[in-house]
């Protein structure tokens, strides 16, 4: 059998392999939960997918579906090795006849990035799509806003900072962008003068739409710069076989060649995260998120105070007096200790046995 | 010719996915008879010295008859970030036990589970006041005069920080796992080593805290599983495919999640305040750390200090343990000691619990 057809082969047996095995674990997973146990403890594919939902605060958001899209899912799992036999079918004829493969791996590898890279544009139309969204929904919003709201058709970029006159979208606003070019482009815009009741609590709604797009563009740059490291990783386990070959060694397990490429993944993946660009990229990511989570926030204040439920802000701020409270207590407790006659120290809750297996709640 | 490097046959493949099925049919038997509560971690037997606010001691059942008892207690610091369990998982992976074997008196705190109103807490609050506190207790409680310190990891920072402050409450120090200097961490063609740090050195934690309150336990985890992506979200979980029919080896595998993914979330400030003047100014070994109004200064530890370290740790590399060595006031009674594990594996690997216990048992009955 040559080895295009072997290749073949191991393609279509190594994809029912994926499959089965990560579908079991899956079904499993589900299985378990509905048995009444913790779910994601038993579920591989759900962590990076809790974490990012701390982050991002969104069950079903953005943040949620890239990290299925990355990590997640065994599907992804399934993409990424395929990635790797594809690169393996694509050498594999080259290796065989001792001719050069790296061109013909750099490439795929070329065609991946690229497919890759266009994830960032097309998130970017999606954004745009978002943004006319925003749009339409305010401009109907009320129309006594309206004639404010007019400058949202022409507003370039984010609705939210047009909306509270600290962009150039305000100057698109007053139809006086022309205008604005020459000395008159040096005023600040953002001391404009504010119109409208609902202008600054809408402003405040309006920045969860800008600090959305501002994840998803950061979301974009990270995506990239991950799937870099996945291209790279299949390059190195693509030589390491190559190299075995060379060696007459091989690899005669399903689940050795996973481990395989797991390690090479990871260890290439390690190098990556560990260079200033990634590195800038994710904290680009962090920041947007939180900065998404905050406007989330400050939105639902806006919400909370007109319905005269306390804000978590106004709970903060009690639980920061508080804490400054039963600091001053111990200070003046230790203070009284110190001078006075020893008094005995102060015990805490009444002890409790408790046996082994006991769970201890704080 | 050029051998092909891929030699598994379909008939191979289905074998192997077909074993692979059976022992996940076996393994949903054997959880199918379980019951979250048969997870147990923790589980030598202790009472609740005290207890204040979201924290708790422990004092661990003694198994020696008292005269035997070592007469200095031993204070276990925990880190902020992991539950307290990682030192007692099983019965048969447990420090705890292996000191209370050793004649050791063991105190052990447990920091809890943090809620939104405890956000304002700081790393002032833990080792200036609970820390403090809880040492008092553990003094009147014993008659002794002194208290042995024993740190674990970020714990092992705080009582660096407490026992330079109050060296006359503790007689010896022993630190494992514990990160002094946070800018020693990068190990050449090692890039996995030290990434938290790095990681940590360029986070904006004021935004962090700002959104979150208390960072979550989720947050941590996703960090340390960027650490190896791969190998900890899939290649575990399908190697844990061939122990899934033995129930006792599946137990202590999920032992082990329940402990990691268990955590607490961390009290905003206290993170804050750890990340700013320990992660990124390495204000504790360049002598500008100030806590509670004083300033730490580690040449104020002059009691015996055992400084144990993994040696393939990646998370505290050990240059950032053994870097105390160049700062302690009594370097004569300043002993390293490196055990061939990884960072949780110190406490729960199967060769350290012949070391570490033992070890630091005979460390502390000379001194």
């Amino acid at each position: 059998m040559d080895w295009t057809t072997q290749t073949n082969e191991i393609m279509k047996t190594w994809g029912e392999a994926q499959k089965r095995l990560w579908s079991g674990w899956m079904d499993w997973a589900q299985g378990a939960s509905q048995m009444g146990q913790a779910g994601p403890m038993f579920d591989p594919s759900q962590w990076f997918r809790m974490g990012v939902d701390t982050w991002s605060g969104a069950k079903d958001g953005p943040a949620h579906r890239l990290a299925g899209n990355l990590f997640g899912t065994p599907e992804v799992m399934n993409r990424s090795m395929n990635l790797l036999m594809q690169a393996w079918q694509t050498v594999a004829p080259k290796v065989e006849q001792g001719k050069p493969w790296q061109p013909d791996l750099q490439k795929l590898l070329d065609q991946w990035r690229e497919e890759v890279s266009a994830m960032p544009k097309r998130a970017a139309s999606m954004t745009g799509d978002f943004t006319q969204l925003t749009k339409s929904l305010f401009e109907r919003w009320t129309p006594m806003t309206a004639p404010w709201l007019a400058m949202l058709g022409q507003a370039s970029s984010h609705p939210g900072a047009a909306f509270m006159g600290g962009s150039a979208g305000m100057g698109q606003l007053m139809g006086f962008a022309e205008m604005f070019q020459g000395p008159l482009g040096q005023l600040s815009l953002g001391e404009l003068p504010r119109a409208t009741v609902a202008r600054e609590k809408m402003g405040v709604f309006l920045k969860v739409a800008d600090a959305f797009n501002d994840l998803q563009e950061a979301q974009a740059g990270y995506k990239k710069s991950l799937a870099e490291g996945l291209a790279q990783s299949v390059e190195r386990t693509i030589e390491h076989l190559a190299k075995l070959s060379e060696k007459g060694e091989k690899v005669t397990s399903a689940r050795d060649l996973m481990r395989t490429w797991f390690s090479i993944a990871d260890k290439t993946l390690m190098e990556k995260f560990n260079t200033k660009e990634f590195l800038e990229v994710q904290d680009k990511l962090t920041d947007s998120l939180m900065k998404h989570k905050k406007a989330q926030r400050d939105a639902l204040e806006v919400v909370y105070a007109q319905m005269e439920i306390p804000t978590r802000s106004e709970i903060d701020e009690a639980y920061r007096d508080i804490h400054e409270l039963k600091k001053e207590v111990r200070a003046l407790r230790r203070a009284l200790k110190d001078t006075g006659p020893k008094a005995p120290v102060a015990k805490g809750k009444k002890a409790k046995e408790i046996e082994a297996g006991d769970t201890v709640a704080s | 010719m050029t051998q092909f490097p891929i030699q598994f046959r379909s008939d191979e493949v289905t074998r192997e996915v077909a074993e692979m099925e059976s022992k996940l049919s076996a393994g949903i038997a054997n959880l199918t008879s379980m019951k979250d509560d048969d997870v147990d971690i923790g589980s030598t037997p202790k009472d609740v010295f005290y207890a204040r606010e979201t924290f708790q001691v422990y004092r661990y059942k003694p198994v020696v008859a008292a005269d035997k008892l070592h007469p200095v207690p031993m204070l276990i610091s925990t880190p902020l970030i992991n539950g307290y369990e990682v030192a007692d998982l099983q019965p048969d992976r447990s420090l705890v036990r292996n000191f209370l074997n050793e004649g050791i008196d063991v105190y052990m705190i447990n920091w809890g589970y943090p809620k939104r109103c405890d956000r304002f807490n700081n790393i002032d609050d833990y080792v200036t006041d609970y820390i403090d506190d809880i040492v008092d207790h553990v003094i009147e409680n014993s008659g002794a005069d002194k208290i042995n310190l024993f740190g674990i990891c970020m714990g092992g920072t705080l009582a660096t920080c407490y026992s330079a402050l109050n060296p006359e409450k503790v007689r010896n120090l022993v630190l494992t796992v514990t990160p002094i200097d946070f800018h020693q961490t990068k190990v050449p063609g090692q890039p996995h080593v030290g990434l938290l740090f790095e990681m940590g050195r360029s986070v904006n934690v004021d935004l962090m805290v700002d959104a979150f309150g208390n960072v979550p336990a989720d947050v941590l985890n996703v960090s340390f599983l960027m650490a190896s992506p791969f190998t900890l979200m899939f290649g575990k979980y399908a190697d844990t495919i061939d122990l899934l029919d033995n129930k006792e080896a599946l137990l202590n595998f999920l032992r082990m999640e329940k402990w990691l993914f268990g955590g607490p979330n961390v009290p905003g400030e206290a993170y804050r305040q750890f990340v700013k003047e320990f992660i990124q100014g390495n204000n504790l070994i360049s002598g500008k750390l100030s806590l509670g109004g004083r300033k730490v200064d580690l040449k104020n530890l002059t009691m015996p200090i055992l400084n144990v370290y993994a040696e393939r740790d990646h998370l505290v590399p050990p240059m950032s343990t053994v870097a105390l060595g160049k700062y302690v006031g009594n370097k004569q009674d300043y002993l390293e000691l490196p055990i061939k594990t990884g960072h949780i594996g110190i406490y729960t690997g199967g060769a350290s619990q012949k070391i570490l216990a033992p070890g630091v048992a005979k460390w502390l009955k000379e001194h």
